[in-house]
């Protein structure tokens, strides 16, 4: 196996608001390859936003990193100054948001944003940044490119900034792309097309890309491994195909039999019972804990992350953090009948 | 048949605005009976939310009719609307941020009570303990504020309010868009128990196909201000007949990586609103369409047992969607 791409160690990640310090990640660890497709999965205050934005740096007031390394083609991003940093965003990781319209200056033409871009990142002209610009917006198949990059933000529809965003993260050939919720705010046929160029620009130009979103059914679509996030730390972690085929831990299991099934149309539906845990007093022990239908005494201690050598109920590719992949832990519960 | 609860005649509201007249809804009929659930779908600017405002007579339509249990609603002053309002009520995306936060969940929950004068504040206090144990919140609620509620018990408060009064028609405007998905299904079934209970109607408007098909009786599809289809929710996602419906459908992400689909799909985007293509609205992205399409624009046709679609050429009756096909075979 190569070497990963990118590697975080015991990411923790605090808030501090009026109301108290939130602990938004709590010890997240993460590793990519190159040309992959990683799905962070989870719900609001999960930690799986906050631990990207921590990749780069780009934390809301009052937030700030405890702890953690992350090892980026051999240079930890976490101890690079500011300045370093910024040399790395934009040139070796760019980020796409769910809001293209806050991340783009209103008052400036799209092709000038990305010639921007270019120009601060690279020893290259302002004629051949406008040809580099019209390229990356054929590249994600905006109409009409040579007049549009003339255009303001604005005047493009909300599926079409998305692919000015991604135009501009992917202007100086990223290795990582990391897309926080891209599609939430878009229409769902506009979702689908932009989820289908993301898999073709990875396909073409190799990039891994950090995929977060709230959203099972883009993580199906899309992923090619999934981790997800419960309470500021990863629960479970596979490749996608195993962790909708055989999830272990219990939060993934609610989260799956929570998605309306069509074959039981008409049916009650079968939530996750009471409500996510307040992060400004976590649980003490695992965090699913007060929610989980199979919690036992132990689950009031933080269980390790167990992964498929040693846990006999894992698959050599999947890790979960639950008392239940414990050899000793009590068999599982038959499966209801389909 | 019996009187429907609910009919709206071609209803229509233009808006105008510096760019030309915004048809958020083009002439729309439709009706609700008693104790059913309509379903509402179409991507942003289809006039979904529009309709809900104007049925509610948040809006004054600037055309056709509100029908509410036999009574034109369309024009009524404030006045004269006041009966009528207890019974439709509306459910929002998020009820509380749009309500006052120095109440406590008790007194917003009594507030509609008191507007319509009903009860002494004694009893009312006795109501609102039943609704909220009703919703799941437990009478000790009422004393909290609703900033202390996490997203799903503030939905739940904002249910409670809603059923105040005990109407008729629920109209719910994206109602768990916001919640995480774990709490989604709680809310979507204690709307279900709710309606088994009281033989209350909803008229449900969701981007969430999946979700809708789960709790919808019929479906009513839109695009750019008129309905496009309308059905029972098993045939209108297992045989749509509107290319547009079609469209919508297959391009649901499925929760279901062995059918996962890795083709691109370029289906262009909706037309500006102050800019209608001729004809069909739908045609300049149908695969379809033909010289008719752009000259006539076509009519919502009955055409077989419940199954209405506004299309020159529709998909035959019967037929398998690609989602559907995939579903299955799964």
């Amino acid at each position: 196996m190569t070497a990963p791409l990118l590697s975080l160690r015991d990411l923790r990640t605090e808030y501090r608001t009026d109301r108290g310090v939130v602990q938004a990640v709590r010890g997240v660890e993460l590793t990519l390859h190159r040309g992959e497709i990683l799905g962070l999965v989870g719900e609001s205050g999960s930690g799986k936003s906050v631990t990207c934005m921590s990749l780069l740096k780009l934390l809301k007031r009052g937030g700030h990193i405890t702890s953690g390394t992350a090892d980026f083609d051999g240079v930890d991003l976490l101890s690079l100054s500011d300045r370093a940093l910024t040399r790395v965003r934009g040139d070796r990781i760019g980020v796409i948001f769910q809001d293209p319209m806050s991340a783009l200056n209103p008052t400036m033409t799209v092709g000038r944003q990305i010639v921007e871009v270019l120009m601060q990142h690279r020893r290259i002209g302002k004629n051949a940044a406008r040809a580099r610009a019209v390229e990356l917006f054929k590249l994600v198949r905006i109409p009409s490119p040579e007049t549009r990059i003339d255009n303001y933000p604005h005047e493009f529809s909300g599926g079409m900034r998305q692919r000015v965003m991604i135009a501009i993260a992917l202007a100086c050939e990223p290795d990582i792309l990391i897309a926080d919720e891209p599609t939430t705010a878009l229409d769902v046929t506009i979702q689908r097309q932009i989820l289908a160029l993301l898999k073709e620009l990875r396909d073409r130009l190799g990039m891994a890309i950090i995929l977060v979103t709230h959203d099972l059914g883009v993580i199906a679509e899309t992923a090619d491994r999934v981790m997800v996030l419960y309470g500021g730390q990863v629960m479970e972690e596979a490749p996608v195909a195993d962790l909708f085929a055989a999830p272990q831990h219990p939060y993934t299991r609610g989260l799956l039999a929570a998605i309306p099934d069509p074959r039981l149309a008409g049916r009650p539906l079968s939530p996750v019972r009471g409500s996510p845990p307040d992060m400004r007093s976590p649980p003490p022990g695992c965090p699913f804990a007060p929610r989980c239908p199979r919690a036992m005494r132990i689950c009031a201690t933080p269980p390790p992350m167990y992964d498929g050598t040693e846990s006999a109920r894992l698959r050599p590719t999947q890790r979960s953090r639950c008392w239940l992949a414990d050899t000793n832990a009590p068999a599982p519960t038959p499966e209801p009948a389909e | 048949m019996t009187r429907p609860l609910l009919e709206l005649h071609d209803l229509e509201m233009h808006f105008p605005t510096r760019h030309g007249v915004l048809k958020a809804l083009d002439g729309v009929s439709l009706t609700i009976q008693r104790g059913e659930t309509l379903g509402l779908v179409g991507e942003s600017g289809c006039g979904k939310s529009t309709l809900a405002r104007a049925l509610i007579r948040l809006y004054r339509p600037t055309g056709g009719r509100v029908v509410l249990d036999g009574t034109d609603i369309t024009t009524l002053g404030d006045k004269a609307l006041k009966p009528h309002r207890r019974r439709v009520q509306m459910i929002f995306q998020d009820p509380v941020a749009a309500l006052n936060g120095r109440m406590t969940v008790g007194e917003l929950i009594a507030e509609p009570l008191e507007v319509m004068g009903i009860g002494t504040a004694k009893s009312r206090r006795a109501r609102v303990a039943a609704l909220l144990d009703q919703v799941g919140l437990g009478a000790e609620a009422a004393d909290r504020y609703p900033h202390a509620f996490s997203g799903g018990q503030r939905q739940r408060v904002g249910i409670a309010r809603a059923i105040a009064l005990e109407p008729d028609l629920v109209v719910c405007d994206e109602p768990i868009s916001a919640l995480d998905v774990s709490i989604q299904a709680q809310i979507v079934n204690m709307l279900s128990e709710l309606k088994r209970d009281t033989g209350l109607a909803y008229l449900f408007i969701t981007h969430d196909l999946s979700m809708l098909r789960h709790i919808a009786d019929r479906i009513g599809v839109m695009y750019l201000g008129k309905l496009v289809e309308i059905a029972p929710s098993e045939a209108l996602h297992t045989a749509p007949r509107h290319p547009y419906t079609q469209l919508l459908w297959s391009a649901i992400p499925v929760p279901d990586p062995e059918a996962r689909r890795d083709d691109a799909f370029e289906t262009g985007e909706v037309p500006s609103p102050l800019d209608l293509p001729s004809g069909c609205r739908f045609r300049t992205r149908c695969p379809r369409a033909t010289a008719l399409c752009a000259e006539v624009e076509p009519d919502l046709t009955l055409h077989d047992d419940g199954h209405a679609v506004a299309c020159h050429h529709p998909l035959p009756a019967g037929s398998t969607s690609h989602t559907q096909e995939e579903r299955e075979n799964a």
